[in-house]
């Protein structure tokens, strides 16, 4: 074979391995874009930036894909990607992120407002926050501020581990930790409040400002009460 | 046996199935022997739940998956030309 030969024959094989890598690329990448969309959409707030942030991010990893190391976490390096690509083109475009409103609580704040004078719920979907849509409960998480705000999106709505989402956002496991345990307070908070916007206290188990919903008077007094206490 | 207070600083991690084996145990035990803490449990799991499966209702637009699978073509065409363009062997 001449020089010319072999270079044609070369060429050609590197042709049908990059077209094997893209492929798989390809199919592996697109099994977690609901989930990169979803992050997206919490980072941006909005869908037309979302889009574009994850069509970066993926065309960004396509390119370095030799640089991942096989039987690393393919998941979490690609959530990386997308949060570098975020903070470097994204964030700065979108300017300061504005001050989040919400509240401070104290931890399990859900379970004490819904859980007092021997009610007993054990399961959230039997009170009005079952009422709450997807909209509302993704307005409660764009409420956080923005660190937590991706921390709780990648732990309890696409269910990454710890190191999972240390490796994504660059941070060390314990700050994950932290995050997590102020973000979910501060979300328990957001979704009371999404579902007190909404209106839904009537014959509830759901007290409203402060005032006791209840078909029993001395009941009602005492949760006024315990409604005065957390605040 | 852990107390109540330990049961509660431990349950997010537990529901987040990121205790050590042996912290497991010990908040199962106390699970089974504690039925308050385990209506908490049962009640922070289920707040868990809402949240993952409400959010999980949306996901990618059809649009966008066509338009990376597009875009993911069109860097490889640029990568085989810029392969092209650069001399071989240097």
């Amino acid at each position: 074979m001449n020089a010319k030969a072999a270079a044609r024959a070369d060429n050609s094989a590197h042709g049908e391995e990059a077209a094997a890598t893209r492929a798989r690329f390809e199919e592996e990448a697109l099994k977690h874009l609901d989930a990169l969309y979803r992050t997206a959409l919490r980072m941006t707030r909005n869908s037309s930036d979302a889009e574009d942030l994850v069509q970066d991010a993926l065309v960004r990893a396509y390119r370095f894909y030799d640089r991942f190391e096989p039987g690393t976490n393919f998941r979490a390096w690609l959530f990386k990607i997308l949060t570098n690509t975020y903070i470097n083109t994204y964030r700065r475009k979108q300017g300061r992120p504005q001050e989040s409103s919400l509240e401070d609580t104290e931890e399990f704040f859900l379970y004490n407002q819904l859980n007092n004078d021997g009610e007993r719920v054990t399961d959230v979907e039997d009170t009005v926050l079952d009422r709450l849509g997807a909209d509302a409960i993704q307005r409660a998480i764009d409420q956080l501020p923005p660190q937590f705000r991706t921390t709780v999106q990648l732990s309890d709505v696409e269910g990454l581990s710890y190191a999972e989402i240390a490796e994504a956002t660059g941070v060390a496991k314990g700050t994950v930790m932290s995050r997590l345990f102020r973000g979910r307070r501060l979300l328990q908070r957001a979704l009371w409040d999404q579902a007190q916007a909404a209106g839904f206290t009537s014959g509830s188990k759901v007290r409203h400002d402060g005032q006791a919903e209840s078909h029993n008077g001395t009941n009602g007094v005492a949760r006024a009460k315990a409604g005065g206490s957390v605040r | 046996m852990i107390n109540c207070g330990d049961c509660a600083r431990a349950l997010n991690s537990y529901l987040d199935r990121e205790l050590s084996d042996e912290d497991i145990v010990h908040v199962r035990d106390h699970l089974e022997a504690c039925g308050g803490c385990l209506h908490m449990y049962q009640f922070e799991e289920s707040v868990r739940r809402l949240v993952r499966v409400r959010c999980q209702e949306q996901g990618a637009p059809e649009s966008l998956r066509m338009r990376i699978t597009m875009s993911l073509a069109l860097e490889r065409v640029r990568q085989e030309q810029h392969r092209a363009r650069t001399p071989r062997g240097v």
